[in-house]
C-alpha cells in the first residue's frame, strides 16, 4: 500500500466515523470496505481473476451467512437491505465494464451477464444446502471448503495446476502458467476468518448472525491486507461504539506511528536486509548476519506498521481491534515471543489447535513431555503453513515448535534450579538467545527454497557450501 | 478578545478535553511541526548542500565508478544527479594521492563506465589489474569516471570535478555520439545540475558554441526540504545501500539473458541532422575537447576513439551499427585525425580493435572478455 491509499483509507475510516448512528455507519462500512477490497486486489496475469477473487470471497461470505441461518424467509426478512446492497455493489462493480467511470477494478470487469449467473449460482448452492443439509453438516461442509481454498491457493503446485486451468478456460498461453498468477489479496485472513465462525456456531459460542455483521466483520478495510484476526464476539460489541475526540486523536497517533514504521523503518531496513538475490552475494558471515538482522527488525516494522496502521484506522470510527504486536524482540523467552507476534493468528490456534489437542493429550496415556511436544508442534507446523504450504515454511514451523517444547521444559528444569533466582543473567542471555533464535528462524522464512535456506544457515557460520 | 486570545481559549479548552498522554502527544505533534517548518526554512535560505556528507569511503569504501542505476533495489545503487554527493562516494574522494602514485582518470560514455560489466570488469579494473608503473617507478592508478550518457559536456563536467583530484594523465574515451552539438545539454545530469552547467560553459568560453541553458527559477518551496524530498530520498537511499554495496561487491544489475546488439540495420542515412555526403564539423563539438583540454593544463589529455561494434547483417553496407551511417562514422574519423594533429594532442583510433562478437546490447558495451582485448590493445600497454 502507498502512503496515498493509507491517507485515503484514513480519511474514509474518518468519513464512516462521523456517522453516529451506529446502522448506517455499519450499511456506508460495508460499501466501503467492499469497494475497497476491489480496488486493492491486485491485477493478476489470468483475465479478470481481480475482478472474480473479491466476488468470489463475497460469495463465500453470503454462503456462509446462508448456512448459518435456521429459517431463511425470517432472516431474509431482516437483512434483504445488507443482502441487496452487497449483490448492488457487486454488480454495479460489474457494470462499470460498461460505463467505465473510475478505477475501481485493476482491470476491466468480466461481462455482468456472467457476474449476474455466478451469484445466482452461489445463491442456489447456498440454499441446496440449507435445504439438504443439517446444520452442523452444512458447517462441516463449508470448513471443508474453506480448508480446501486455502490449500488450492497456498501450495505453489496446485496453485500452478490451477493457474494453468484458468489459462485454459480464458483462452490465455499455459506456459506462462506460475502461483504468482493467484494472488487474492487478504484470503488467509478472511478464510481464518470465516473459519472462526463456523468453528465457534459449531460450539455453540456463537448465536443467529446478522448479514451486515458478517460482512464487517471478514472485510473490514482496515484490517484487509495484515489483520489482526479480531474474534467475531467482540468485533459485533464494537460496531456498536461510536468515536469520540480522543479515538480522533488516538487514532491519528496510532497511523502515523504505523506509518514511521512501515515507510520509514521498515522501508529503510528493506534496502539493508537480508533477501533470496543478496544471500548469496554476501561474502562474509559477518555481513550476512547483520543484513539477516536487518530483515528481522524489517519484518516486525513492516508488519508492526500495518498493524498500526489498521489499528488507528479502526479506532476512528470508534472500533478497537485487539492489539497484534506487544515488543516482540524484547522478550526473554520464545513462549513470551509467541504470546507477543502475530497475537492474533497464535490466539486463533491457539483456541482451535493447541488446547483441544492438549485436553485430547491429557486424556491419553502418552507421557507428560509428548502431551507438550506435540500440540506445540502441531500449532506452530499449521502456522508455518499458514504462511504458505512450502518445505521451507514447514520447517520454519518446526523450528519455533522444537524451540518451544525446548523452552517448556527449560522453563521446567529451572523451577528446582538455583539459577532461578539469577534473573538478571536469565534475562540478559534469554533475550539473546530469543532474539538470535528468532532471527535466525527467519532463513528458512525467506529462502525459496530448502537448499538455499540450508545454504545459508551454514554460510552464516562461516561454513560455506 | 482579540483571534490570538480565541486561539488560546481554544487550544485550553481542547487540552482540558485530553488526557495526559493525549497532551503528550500534542505537545509532540506542535514540536515536530516546529522542527518540520524550521529545517524547511533552514534549507530554503542556506540552498544547504547535504551531498558533501557521505557514508563511502568512511563507513563504507567508496565505490569503484560514479552512481547509476537503472535497477537501484537489484543494483543497490541510486542514479542520483547531486554532483557532490557523486564524487563523496567514489572511490577517489577517499583515496589522498601518495607521492609514489600516478594517477590516471578515465571518462567517457557507458562503455567506459561499465554497462553489463561488475566493477572488477571495467576498463579501468582491468588497466589496474596490469599493475603498471612508470619509468620512474611510480604506481599507476586508474580512476573510472565514466558515466552513462553520450555528451562531451557531460564529460568536460566530470572532468572539471576530477581535476581537483590532481590527475597525472587523463584517458578520454570518444565516440562520434558522443559529438553532436544537439546531444549536449540532453543529459538528466546536466538538465539537474544547471548552474554548474553555465559555469562550465562561462569557463570553457563556450557560449557562443552551446548556448547555456536558462537557469530555472527556484521558488522557497523547491529550495525547501519539502522541495527536494526525491533528491534528498535518492540520496539517503544511496547511503544505506552502502551497506549492501560493501557486503556484496555489486554495484550494478546484469541480468542472466542480456538482450542482443542489433545486427541487421535500417537503410537510414542521415546522422542526426545531418545528411550525406558530407559531416559538418560545426555540427561537432570538437571545441568542448579543444577547451577542455585548455583547462586541464597541464594535465596531459589523451584521446581515444573507442571501440565498436561492426555489423555484416542487413544494410551492413549502409551503417556500421545502430548509431552510425558509414560516410558519417568515416568522415568523422577523418575529422579526429585532423583535430588531433592540429592540437598536438595523442589520439588512438581503436575503432575496430575488438571482434564484434565481445559486445552486448549497443554498439559500444563491451563483454567481461572484450575488455581485457581494449586493454592489451590499448598503445599505452
Amino acid at each position: 500500500m502507498s502512503i496515498t491509499q493509507v491517507f485515503l483509507l484514513v480519511a474514509i475510516a474518518m468519513f464512516c466515523g462521523l456517522f453516529k448512528n451506529t446502522r448506517y455507519r455499519n450499511l456506508i462500512l460495508i460499501i466501503f470496505s467492499l469497494l475497497i477490497y476491489y480496488r486493492l486486489q491486485p491485477a493478476t496475469p489470468i483475465r479478470f481473476l481481480d475482478f472474480w477473487f473479491p466476488t468470489f470471497a463475497i460469495a463465500l461470505a453470503l454462503l456462509t451467512w446462508i448456512a448459518t441461518q435456521n429459517n431463511l424467509a425470517d432472516s431474509l426478512k431482516e437483512n434483504w437491505t445488507v443482502l441487496l446492497i452487497a449483490l448492488l455493489t457487486i454488480t454495479t462493480i460489474a457494470g462499470n465494464r460498461y460505463l467505465t467511470l473510475c478505477c475501481i477494478t485493476a482491470t476491466r470487469p468480466p461481462q455482468i451477464w456472467g457476474v449476474i449467473l455466478a451469484l445466482c449460482g452461489f445463491l442456489i448452492l447456498g440454499f441446496l444446502m440449507l435445504s439438504k443439509f443439517s446444520f452442523r453438516l452444512r458447517l462441516t461442509f463449508l470448513a471443508i471448503l474453506f480448508i480446501g481454498i486455502f490449500i488450492l491457493f497456498k501450495t505453489p503446485e496446485i496453485s500452478v495446476l490451477l493457474s494453468k486451468f484458468l489459462r485454459t478456460i480464458n483462452q490465455q498461453d499455459v506456459r506462462f502458467s506460475s502461483a504468482n498468477d493467484l494472488v487474492w489479496l487478504g484470503i488467509s485472513y478472511i478464510l481464518f476468518r470465516m473459519l472462526h465462525i463456523l468453528l465457534d456456531l459449531r460450539a455453540n459460542r456463537l448465536s443467529a448472525l446478522k448479514l451486515a455483521d458478517i460482512l464487517s466483520y471478514l472485510f473490514f478495510f482496515p484490517s484487509l491486507l495484515a489483520g489482526p484476526i479480531a474474534r467475531f464476539p467482540q468485533f459485533q460489541e464494537q460496531l456498536q461504539v461510536v468515536p469520540h475526540l480522543h479515538d480522533y486523536i488516538a487514532g491519528l497517533r496510532r497511523v502515523f506511528l504505523g506509518l514511521f514504521r512501515k515507510f520509514v523503518l521498515a522501508d529503510s531496513l528493506a534496502l539493508l536486509a537480508l533477501s533470496p538475490q543478496n544471500a548469496f552475494q554476501i561474502h562474509s558471515p559477518f555481513y550476512l548476519w547483520i543484513a539477516l538482522i536487518a530483515f528481522s527488525l524489517r519484518i516486525y516494522f513492516d508488519f508492526s506498521g500495518y498493524t498500526d496502521i489498521a489499528l488507528g484506522s479502526a479506532r476512528l470510527m470508534g472500533i478497537h481491534l485487539p492489539e497484534n504486536f506487544n515488543a516482540p524482540y524484547l522478550k526473554t523467552n520464545l513462549i513470551q515471543f509467541w504470546n507477543s507476534w502475530h497475537i492474533t493468528l497464535a490466539d486463533w490456534f491457539r483456541a482451535y489447535v493447541f488446547n483441544p489437542l492438549t485436553r485430547r493429550l491429557r486424556a491419553t496415556v502418552f507421557p507428560t513431555w509428548l502431551t507438550i511436544l506435540i500440540p506445540q508442534l502441531s500449532t506452530m507446523l499449521l502456522i508455518g503453513l499458514w504462511h504458505g504450504i512450502t518445505l521451507n515454511f514447514f520447517f520454519w514451523g518446526l523450528w519455533h515448535g522444537l524451540g518451544l517444547f525446548v523452552n517448556n521444559r527449560w522453563n521446567n528444569w529451572l523451577k528446582t534450579h538455583p539459577l532461578n533466582r539469577a534473573l538478571f543473567i536469565q534475562n540478559i542471555f534469554g533475550w539473546a538467545l530469543t532474539f538470535g533464535y528468532v532471527t535466525l528462524g527467519w532463513v528458512w522464512f525467506l529462502m525459496p527454497t530448502f537448499w538455499d535456506a540450508w545454504n545459508v544457515f551454514w554460510r552464516l557460520f562461516g561454513l560455506g557450501i | 478578545m482579540s483571534s490570538g486570545g480565541f486561539l488560546v481559549l481554544e487550544y485550553k479548552v481542547m487540552e482540558s478535553k485530553l488526557g495526559n498522554l493525549d497532551r503528550f502527544w500534542l505537545r509532540v505533534i506542535l514540536k515536530g511541526v516546529l522542527f518540520f517548518t524550521g529545517f524547511n526554512i533552514f534549507f530554503a535560505i542556506y540552498d544547504f548542500d547535504y551531498g558533501k556528507f557521505s557514508v563511502y569511503n568512511h563507513l563504507f569504501p567508496g565505490r569503484f565508478r560514479l552512481p547509476y542505476s537503472d535497477q537501484p533495489a537489484e543494483s543497490y545503487n541510486v542514479t542520483i544527479t547531486n554532483l557532490d554527493a557523486m564524487f563523496a562516494s567514489h572511490l577517489i574522494a577517499g583515496s589522498p594521492k601518495a607521492p609514489n602514485e600516478y594517477r590516471v582518470l578515465l571518462i567517457g560514455d557507458s562503455a567506459t563506465w561499465g554497462y553489463l560489466l561488475p566493477p572488477d570488469q571495467t576498463l579501468a579494473a582491468h588497466l589496474n589489474q596490469a599493475n603498471l608503473r612508470t619509468p620512474d617507478n611510480k604506481a599507476v592508478v586508474f580512476y573510472n569516471l565514466g558515466y552513462p550518457v553520450m555528451s562531451l559536456l557531460k564529460d568536460a563536467l566530470i572532468l572539471d570535478r576530477g581535476l581537483t583530484y590532481q590527475p597525472d594523465l587523463v584517458l578520454w574515451l570518444v565516440t562520434l555520439e558522443s559529438f553532436p552539438m544537439e546531444k549536449q545539454l540532453f543529459s538528466p545530469l546536466l538538465e539537474k545540475n544547471p548552474r554548474e552547467v553555465i559555469r562550465l560553459i562561462e569557463k570553457l568560453s563556450l557560449s557562443q558554441t552551446i548556448p547555456p541553458p536558462q537557469l530555472p527559477p527556484t521558488t522557497f518551496w523547491q529550495r525547501s526540504l519539502f522541495g527536494q524530498r526525491k533528491a534528498l530520498a535518492d540520496w539517503i537511499r544511496f547511503q544505506i545501500y552502502g551497506f549492501l554495496w560493501t557486503a556484496t561487491g555489486v554495484d550494478h544489475h546484469i541480468p542472466e539473458q542480456i538482450p542482443e546488439k542489433q545486427v541487421d540495420l535500417s537503410d537510414e542515412q542521415n546522422y542526426y541532422s545531418q545528411e550525406p555526403p558530407n559531416l559538418r564539423h560545426d555540427q561537432l563539438a570538437f571545441e568542448v575537447i579543444n577547451a577542455t583540454i585548455r583547462i586541464s593544463a597541464p594535465t596531459p589529455i589523451i584521446l581515444i576513439n573507442e571501440p565498436m561494434f561492426i555489423s555484416s547483417g542487413l544494410n551492413s553496407e549502409i551503417r556500421y551499427n545502430f548509431y552510425y551511417p558509414r560516410w558519417a562514422y568515416d568522415q568523422y574519423r577523418e575529422l579526429l585525425v585532423k583535430f588531433c594533429q592540429y592540437q598536438s594532442l595523442t589520439c588512438w583510433d581503436i575503432w575496430n580493435l575488438i571482434s564484434p562478437e565481445e559486445f552486448t546490447n549497443t554498439a559500444i558495451h563491451m563483454t567481461s572478455q572484450g575488455t581485457p582485448k581494449l586493454r592489451n590493445g590499448s598503445p599505452m600497454l
